[in-house]
């Protein structure tokens, strides 16, 4: 047999590829999952945040609505509600905070120079 | 890509084709190394490619060791690959090419069987196992295989190491330098067994050529 009837044979052999079953190709594909480290997945911060346009599409129909009710409110009961309407966090009121008591502030502010 | 696990029963087939068309991305192009490295880090897609990738090529070559013989072959790939899983942690890039790697691992086991078995055997292949079937006709089909028969009757009648480094060179198309890290010899002694093995090859099918037809098609 010459060289080149050889290597016809060896290029039909290497034509005619290993066609190996189903169910051993199964069992190779679980054995190599089953032997193979499992990866390491940096732990990430959940962080829960809408997208811009989706924050103002929630957000201006609750503003809106309030806003329109308080108007109501305020309008239909006249001034003396706003001491009600203070009272039920509508109104934000006004609160005084004496941070040292029994000096004027003046005074505090003199005596640290 | 989500993995896709293959489990026994309905759908293996679709889930192997949907495997084997992965290997028509870009993935499939990567080195054996390159996969091994992202085997180790526990990427399950390396794992299904380099499965499809070299469980036919091993297989392939451990039948022609193993005389046709698809049990004992498939034992050999299963072997063979556990022992890459388990090296592939430790493995070094640069150091050992996968593919002589594998082919060591395999040639070796392939010897120890033939050892513990002490004998020569010839099993012709089942019909169809190893034939394309691209709708040739019975008679065409008859011949190959035939062909692939009597090529492995020659394989099987070669010493040892020929045989390896012939099936090695001339059917599995590794390099010289790649065979010699696999058997584990310097590449002279690889140009060696091989030559000596395909005239060893030769004179054992010269008798065969025309049933082999070679004659009729004069090549």
């Amino acid at each position: 047999m010459t060289d080149k009837e050889l290597d016809a044979l060896f290029s039909e052999a290497r034509i005619a590829k290993a066609d190996p079953s189903v169910d051993f190709m199964a069992r190779m594909l679980d054995q190599a999952y089953a032997a193979q480290p499992v990866a390491v997945v940096p732990q990430r911060a959940v962080v829960v945040q809408k997208s811009g346009w989706r924050s103002w599409l929630v957000g201006w129909p609750a503003g809106l609505t309030t806003a329109a009710l308080s108007g109501l409110w305020l309008g239909f009961a006249g001034p003396g509600v706003a001491d009600v309407a203070g009272g039920l966090g509508l109104v934000e009121a006004a609160q005084t905070v004496e941070m040292f008591p029994g000096y004027d502030t003046a005074d505090v502010i003199l005596s640290e120079g | 890509m989500a993995p896709a696990r293959v489990i026994a029963g309905g759908g293996e087939t679709f889930r192997l084709l949907r495997m084997t068309m992965a290997l028509d991305t870009g993935e499939a192009g990567e080195s054996d190394e390159v996969l091994v490295a992202r085997y180790a880090a526990g990427d399950r897609v390396a794992a299904r490619l380099l499965t499809l990738r070299l469980v036919p090529r091993l297989l392939g070559f451990a039948r022609r060791m193993l005389g046709g013989d698809g049990a004992e072959a498939e034992d050999v790939v299963q072997e063979t690959l556990l022992r890459l899983w388990k090296a592939a942690p430790g493995w070094r890039p640069g150091e050992m090419q996968v593919r002589a790697w594998i082919y060591r691992v395999a040639g070796n086991l392939c010897t120890d069987r033939l050892r513990v078995q002490s004998r020569r055997r010839h099993q012709p292949m089942e019909a169809g196992e190893e034939v394309a079937d691209g709708g040739a006709s019975a008679a065409a089909q008859m011949l190959e295989r035939d062909r692939m028969a009597a090529l492995q009757a020659g394989l099987d009648a070669l010493p040892e190491r020929q045989r390896q480094a012939v099936i090695l060179r001339h059917i599995e198309g590794l390099s010289n330098p790649e065979i010699a890290v696999a058997m584990e010899i310097g590449v002279e002694a690889v140009e060696s067994l091989t030559a000596r093995g395909k005239r060893a090859l030769a004179a054992v099918l010269a008798g065969q050529k025309a049933a082999l037809g070679f004659e009729d098609e004069g090549v």
